[in-house]
């Protein structure tokens, strides 16, 4: 159905990038500010006009109704005059936006945290040199990020997935002048780059074999007869180890979403980004760029479906990445590292929920973790804002009193995430831990009422997901308890100026803090009393028909919901314990035993991940190097030889010029000999 | 007439001279004098060979004749040259010795 | 002419002429090598004169002995070498090296001569010949109509070569004039660098 206002949404933070990137440095901050927020504030009532429409047809389970859509033109449109004069489309790639209720709801999730992130950095950014180029850069970054959301074809899609990665990349080295800030938003670059080589094969599969690269099309195609036999030939021959063609699309497009995502093996880059301003970790690192590898399998769902392999290898990613992580994050001192290892964390359970055929409920916690991540990254930027730019959290302690609406906050979020009812994280955690729970324990029978395939070892991976739930409540403690409670152990001079910050950051973190709080309410399930509203509006979400497991069913999701409370519960109190007088205890206790030492070096050495990514490089330059100089052999000798040859020639040759008459004579004597002995007896007739 | 074999080899004996006091001699004036004796045996056996065709019947009677009369000009041509350049050089370096000519050496 | 006159007169002019070229490589004073050439060219215009070419027997005599070998003496005059001038004469190995060649080059000839079927045909043929020849054959009016008719380009192109050899010549040989006001009378051709060259 065609709506014209669907453009608007990634238009208005554009035009703000434009007006804020050309005028904004003229114009002064004010202008800059109010520019900057006004954009996605426009963009918001936009996205919630069409979320509105959406729901008003959504009510009538009409079966057409395939969301809302705008043809803004014809991007890329090729086209060959086939035989008869009839011209069929080659490819066709035109910039056409679809708003159906997945990218609807993302809309708003963009555009309504973006708008409060956007707010707070003006209070945050104050006084910064470039103030206009931050606000011009997250602007555009918004711009893309709906792009992404909106496209309905690939293409489009990839136009929003690089341009993401660039802002990422001018955002995290927003101050560039220290080169370590520099080299971290390369490193967030190159290694998405890598993951981009995934998503662009992956098109390119698409297209090659299911002959459309418009996601409608592409869903369509799957079960199309025709498509299947044309798909017969690939991958029979042992070639592609056996997988077919719709296992290698989704296989590519999950390492695109490694990379964006932040999985394993292309996680690296962002902890590292945490070199850019909080605000920025807040939005790109924590709420939407690093959710756009989830939003990509969700929108292409039923294509991930039919695919089980790479079902497993998702669940089984998700799952380690989650458990790895976690287990970084525990021995971190620096504020945001601990909520950057947390937010790679938090997307691998997305990705196992993913893998494990719950859709619904990833996207669910991407929301959710949207909110509280959010919060909790914008309150350690109000609490680094009120130190000073100090993040180490060996030197914070007892800020309660100091920065009593930070602490509150920070505190609801951390229990968000650590999975406390009724707050947002514990809904959709428990939503992904019920799946697992359902794929190890759950009958053949269970699983089909649910449409879900069985993953193998997944027990495995869901026991690794429970530890991680109780892992993240426990460092999520750990640094509420390091930062806020206990006696301070803050430099003496800095003491005295550490106040509750001004301007817009606490409002948006009292919004915040609501979202946290109710969000969870969005998707409540069946057995609680709910009606899983947005699993069903954004279309991932299909009742399962239980009939006589009802019983079976329902005693499982209470034990599964008991137990996620519990460890949740436990990670807490641990962490109350060793961390409660607000030193940090933990390492005393670790250092006594060997088991522990080792755990712990390996955690905060990241598990020489980083290291292994240098090693990978300096062999590669190695490589180069090699390859350089071989060539360089290889054209010296070349080239010089030929210079060289030329000359021993040149200089061997001209020995005959002797100035020497005598020797002339002589050699005019040999001409004649050698001309009359060649007339004579090689001509034939001369002789004659 | 007598034969041509014999002729011909006269002018070839005479020639062959002429090859020897090129090469062997230092003087210069004596290696010009030996090339106007190698022009002379060629001349000798142009013209012989000019009279045995006119003998017999061949076209343009006095063809040998008129190449060694050719043959002529070009040898009074290049003796006047030579010449000139010897005084040059004497007058220059004081030497008539041809290996003392050596200086254009690449 | 008797066969026998002929024949006479062919070897004599041979062994003058072969004897006189050995003489001509052989002295040490160039005077001496310039007055057996004229000796050779005089037996050479000889040979012409018994081959029916009249008129290029006595140009020879002319040109070759009157005109080139003069010039020779006039500049073996001017240069005028004395007992240390003249240069050491060659090695034995020189001499040994250039005879070789020659020797080889005379082997190459005489091998041409002699094997080929032509000219041996030629040979036996020429004696039953009737004589074609025109009555004046030789004489200058026959050697010039032919001359100016057939080969009138290359007489020309000879006269150029031979202005060219003058130009040259001239120019060479002038010492560059160190009193330009003094107008030397070409006549006397640079007269003040004549004497003592």
């Amino acid at each position: 159905m065609e709506n014209s206002n669907l453009i608007w949404i990634p238009l208005l933070p554009f035009l703000g990038f434009l007006l804020n990137g050309l005028l904004g440095k003229r114009l002064g901050p004010k202008f800059v500010a109010f520019v900057a927020a006004a954009a996605p504030i426009g963009a918001f009532l936009v996205a919630v006009g069409v979320w509105n429409t959406i729901r008003a047809h959504a009510g009538d389970h009409s079966e057409h109704f395939a969301g809302l859509t705008q043809h803004v033109f014809d991007w890329i449109h090729l086209t060959k005059t086939g035989a008869g004069g009839a011209t069929e489309t080659v490819f066709s790639a035109p910039f056409a936006l679809l708003a159906d209720g997945l990218s609807s709801v993302m809309c708003l999730v963009i555009t309504g945290i973006g708008s409060l992130i956007h707010l707070y950095s003006i209070t945050y950014m104050k006084g910064d040199r470039s103030f206009h180029r931050f606000f011009a850069y997250l602007n555009l970054f918004t711009a893309f990020m709906l792009i992404l959301v909106l496209a309905d074809n690939l293409l489009l899609l990839f136009v929003g997935w690089e341009g993401v990665g660039l802002c990422s990349y001018l955002l995290i080295g927003f101050w560039f002048e220290d080169a370590g800030n520099a080299k971290a938003g390369q490193k967030a670059f190159v290694v998405n780059r890598i993951g981009d080589f995934g998503v662009l094969l992956a098109m390119f599969l698409c297209h090659q074999y299911l002959g459309t690269i418009d996601t409608r099309e592409v869903l369509a195609a799957i079960s199309n007869a025709e498509v299947t036999t044309r798909m017969q030939g690939f991958g029979t021959d042992g070639l592609f180890w056996g997988l077919n063609c719709i296992d290698w699309i989704a296989l590519l497009l999950f390492l695109g979403a490694t990379g964006k995502s932040a999985q394993i093996p292309l996680y690296v880059w962002l902890p590292d980004a945490m070199a850019g301003p909080t605000p920025v970790s807040a939005l790109i690192h924590a709420a939407t760029m690093v959710t756009s590898g989830i939003y990509l399998c969700c929108r292409l769902m039923p294509l991930f479906q039919e695919s089980h392999t790479t079902m497993a290898i998702i669940a089984g990613v998700g799952a380690c990445t989650a458990l790895v992580a976690a287990l970084i994050a525990m021995s971190q001192n620096d504020i945001k590292k601990v909520l950057a290892y947390s937010t790679v964390s938090q997307l691998g359970y997305m990705f196992f929920a993913i893998g494990m055929g719950f859709f619904a409920a990833a996207f669910f916690h991407v929301v959710t973790h949207a909110f509280f991540k959010a919060l909790l990254f914008l309150g350690s930027g109000s609490v680094i804002h009120a130190m000073h730019h100090e993040q180490d959290m060996r030197r914070m302690g007892g800020l309660r009193k100091q920065l009593p609406w930070t602490y509150r906050t920070y505190l609801i979020g951390t229990l968000a995430i650590a999975g406390v009812p009724p707050l947002a994280g514990f809904f959709s955690k428990d939503e992904i831990l019920f799946g697992g729970y359902l794929q190890t324990f759950g009958s053949p029978e269970l699983l089909e009422a649910y449409h879900v395939h069985h993953v193998p070892a997944a027990g495995l991976f869901w026991g690794m997901t429970v530890l991680t739930a109780g892992l993240t409540a426990f460092y999520m403690f750990r640094s509420v308890a390091m930062t806020f409670w206990g006696e301070s152990r803050v430099e003496e001079k800095l003491r005295g100026h550490v106040h509750e910050p001004w301007g817009w950051i606490t409002p948006v973190l009292l919004a915040l803090t609501v979202g946290a709080a109710l969000a969870g309410f969005l998707n409540v399930p069946h057995f609680l009393g709910g009606h899983s509203v947005l699993g069903h509006f954004t279309g991932l979400h299909h009742a399962p028909e239980v009939g006589d497991m009802k019983g079976t069913l329902k005693s499982m999701e209470w034990t599964s919901l008991v137990l996620s409370v519990l460890v949740g519960l436990l990670g807490i109190g641990s962490a109350i314990f060793l961390y409660g007088k607000g030193r940090p205890v933990l390492a005393s206790l670790v250092e006594k035993s060997p088991v522990g030492r080792r755990l712990q070096s390996a955690s905060s050495n990241l598990f020489w991940v980083d290291d292994f990514y240098l090693l990978l490089v300096g062999v590669l330059n190695g490589i180069a190097a090699g390859c350089q100089m071989l060539i360089e052999v290889i054209i010296q000798t070349l080239v010089d030889g030929t210079a060289y040859l030329t000359r021993g020639t040149g200089n061997w040759a001209r020995r005959i010029q002797t100035g020497f008459i005598p020797s002339y004579l002589l050699t005019f004597g040999l001409g004649v000999l050698v001309l009359v002995f060649f007339l004579l007896f090689l001509v034939k007739d001369a002789g004659s | 007439m007598f034969s041509l074999s014999a002729a011909l080899y006269l002018s070839a004996i005479i020639f062959c001279i002429g090859i020897y006091g090129v090469l062997a001699r230092r003087n210069i004036l004596v290696v010009l004098m030996s090339l106007e004796l190698m022009l002379n045996a060629v001349n000798l056996a142009l013209v012989s060979f000019g009279r045995v065709y006119a003998q017999a019947g061949q076209p343009g009677e006095h063809a040998g004749q008129i190449f060694a009369l050719m043959v002529l000009a070009v040898a009074a041509a290049e003796a006047a040259i030579g010449l000139s350049l010897l005084l040059v050089i004497w007058r220059k370096w004081r030497t008539i010795d041809v290996r003392d000519l050596c200086r254009m050496n690449g | 002419m008797s066969p026998w006159l002929q024949h006479t007169s062919f070897a004599v002019i041979a062994i003058i002429s072969v004897v006189a070229s050995l003489l001509v490589v052989t002295r040490r004073n160039p005077i001496y090598s310039a007055l057996f050439l004229i000796v050779v060219f005089a037996a050479m215009a000889m040979a012409f004169l018994l081959l029916g070419a009249e008129y290029l027997g006595f140009m020879q005599l002319l040109v070759y002995a009157g005109a080139i070998m003069v010039l020779y003496l006039f500049v073996i005059m001017l240069i005028n070498p004395r007992e240390g001038d003249l240069p050491d004469e060659g090695s034995g190995s020189d001499r040994v090296f250039a005879g070789a060649i020659s020797l080889l080059v005379f082997c190459l000839l005489q091998f041409t001569i002699s094997s080929s079927p032509r000219l041996a045909e030629l040979d036996a043929v020429m004696p039953s010949l009737p004589n074609a020849l025109a009555p004046d054959h030789g004489s200058p009016a026959a050697f010039g109509r032919e001359l100016f008719r057939e080969h009138l380009l290359v007489f020309e192109l000879a006269s150029i070569l031979i202005l060219v050899g003058i130009v040259g010549a001239v120019h060479l040989s002038l010492r560059a004039r160190r009193r330009p006001e003094a107008e030397t009378d070409p006549a006397t051709g640079g007269g003040k660098e004549v004497a003592g060259v």
